[in-house]
């Protein structure tokens, strides 16, 4: 928004917290499918509201809603924004090879806690 | 228990755009769910089958809060419940770190009431980044450099939606509630120099300048980002504050000069270390007379284990490394090692602490629980 002149711009931010994600269940597979379903219903939420606020704005009827067909120019905008919906709700999916790849362990985060809980730090 | 009402707009919050809102309207939305709706039901799982199970294998029901941890993680509906809690922690990180990003590099005001000093040189302690507290990715100490303020932007709209709106549109509900406490027990009391630790993006400290127009107030934080979102949104809102890179154990600031040193919500996340030295630092820095008033989460009750075991959660999966040490600690007893001989514990009960801590809304205890305030005056 107000970028000084002359300055390099910054990189993208962590999406993550460090340190490897806490197991709830047996099989990882049921905490991934939870973390997809509520970034799933965000984007239904996001949808919902979007759709309301078009409504509201412009007050465009459903027939008109269903006639139109996107040209080729909306089309790709389209495919951008599904790519990116898609990467949002499978997120969940990236977390395990992130802490691999890092070489967190599950047991750093207790040695932690441990280390602040003794005052060594 | 929530709080509607939109976040109060300033030149340094990162809204983003129509669906970068409706995402965080929708992580606001998750989050009075959990704390509301799911959070009390934890009760009944364990009241109905939990307990249950536990007493069928140990021959009596769950006494310690950690028995009650062994009986509920062996619950398959409280599993699912921490799983979708932290989930929803994350959708709230989510929603609120693209709009940040988005702002690049913020311009700081050129002809500012208040100030911002940045030292680069200023070592945070390690209990501040070891963990990404309250899993904000990035965590507190996050700087990109000149003109970053993304720290500070997720935390500032991440506060408000993991709070469900409850410290109200500035988020300054804390500070609020500790000058309402400081004026009615000290009526007299009139700081002219104020001293907020781990002050953050100032949520807390400005209330003391409206409190006290004429006093001169400082804010210490050990996040440069934190600290640049901080002061452009108090020159944003009109308020005269002078935001500092500090270390509170150790703050280089001149002893003998401040009649009121305070934080909120800041010592839980210090270490069993580093909190004895904070306190002794605050005596070194009022003036005799001066007061030392610290506001934060209250101590664990031995005979509440239900309560408890739900609050140890925030150590177990919502990364508050010191939170279940910090509740059990004497600090009255740390005043006392710290210098001060005038000490005294009272609590400050809200709407937001029974929201953070929302485990029973119908129990007149839990109605009851509220910050606790740690004062203490320091003796000529």
């Amino acid at each position: 928004m107000a970028e000084p002149e002359g300055s390099p711009p910054l990189p993208p931010l962590p999406r993550r917290a460090r340190g490897a994600r806490p197991a709830f269940h047996d099989e990882p597979a049921v905490d991934r499918l939870i973390a997809m379903f509520v970034a799933l219903a965000s984007e239904v939420s996001v949808l919902a509201d979007r759709v309301a606020t078009l409504e509201q704005l412009t007050g465009i009827g459903h027939e008109q809603v269903d006639a139109h067909v996107p040209d080729l120019a909306e089309r790709t905008w389209r495919e951008t924004r599904r790519e990116a919906l898609v990467a949002r709700v499978f997120a969940a999916l990236d977390d395990e090879p992130g802490t691999l790849a890092g070489g967190q362990r599950p047991e750093d985060y207790w040695e932690t806690i441990a280390k602040i809980e003794r005052g060594e730090v | 228990m929530k709080r509607i009402e939109a976040q109060q707009a300033h030149a340094a919050l990162a809204m983003g755009r129509h669906d970068d809102r409706a995402r965080a309207d929708f992580a606001f939305t998750l989050r009075n769910h959990v704390t509301s709706r799911w959070m009390p039901a934890t009760r009944t799982v364990f009241d109905h089958r939990a307990a249950d199970e536990f007493a069928r294998a140990h021959g009596r029901r769950p006494q310690s809060p950690q028995e009650i941890r062994t009986a509920m993680d062996a619950d398959p509906w409280y599993r699912f419940y921490l799983s979708a809690r932290r989930a929803s922690q994350e959708a709230i990180w989510a929603a609120v770190i693209p709009p940040a990003e988005q702002l690049g590099r913020m311009e700081m005001p050129s002809a500012p009431r208040g100030a911002l000093r940045l030292d680069p040189s200023v070592e945070a302690p390690a209990y501040v980044g070891a963990i990404d507290i309250h899993c904000m990715p990035g965590g507190y100490l996050a700087d990109r450099g000149e003109g970053d303020t993304a720290a500070g932007a997720v935390y500032d709209r991440g506060v408000y939606l993991y709070m469900s709106g409850l410290m109200g549109p500035l988020n300054d509900g804390v500070g609020q509630l500790t000058v309402q406490f400081l004026k009615a027990r000290m009526p007299d009391f009139a700081p002219r120099r104020i001293l907020d630790m781990g002050c953050g993006v100032g949520h807390a400290t400005l209330p003391w300048k409206a409190a006290w127009p004429e006093a001169e107030v400082i804010g210490i934080d050990v996040g440069a980002a934190l600290l640049r979102h901080a002061h452009l949104r108090a020159e944003s809102l009109g308020v005269a504050v002078a935001f500092v890179q500090a270390n509170a154990e150790a703050t280089g600031l001149e002893g003998d000069t401040f009649d009121l040193v305070t934080s909120s919500i800041v010592l839980h996340e210090t270490s069993a270390r580093g909190l004895p030295a904070i306190l002794a630092e605050c005596h070194r820095l009022l003036r005799p007379g001066g007061v030392m008033c610290h506001v934060d989460q209250p101590r664990f009750e031995d005979d509440d284990p239900w309560a408890t075991f739900l609050q140890e959660n925030e150590t177990h999966y919502n990364n508050e490394p010191f939170w279940r040490r910090y509740r059990r600690l004497d600090l009255e007893a740390e005043a006392r090692a710290a210098g001060f001989g005038e000490v005294e514990l009272a609590t400050l009960a809200a709407d937001v602490v029974r929201q953070s801590q929302n485990n029973a809304p119908d129990d007149p205890r839990a109605r009851a629980r509220g910050f606790l305030a740690l004062l203490a005056v320091k003796h000529g």
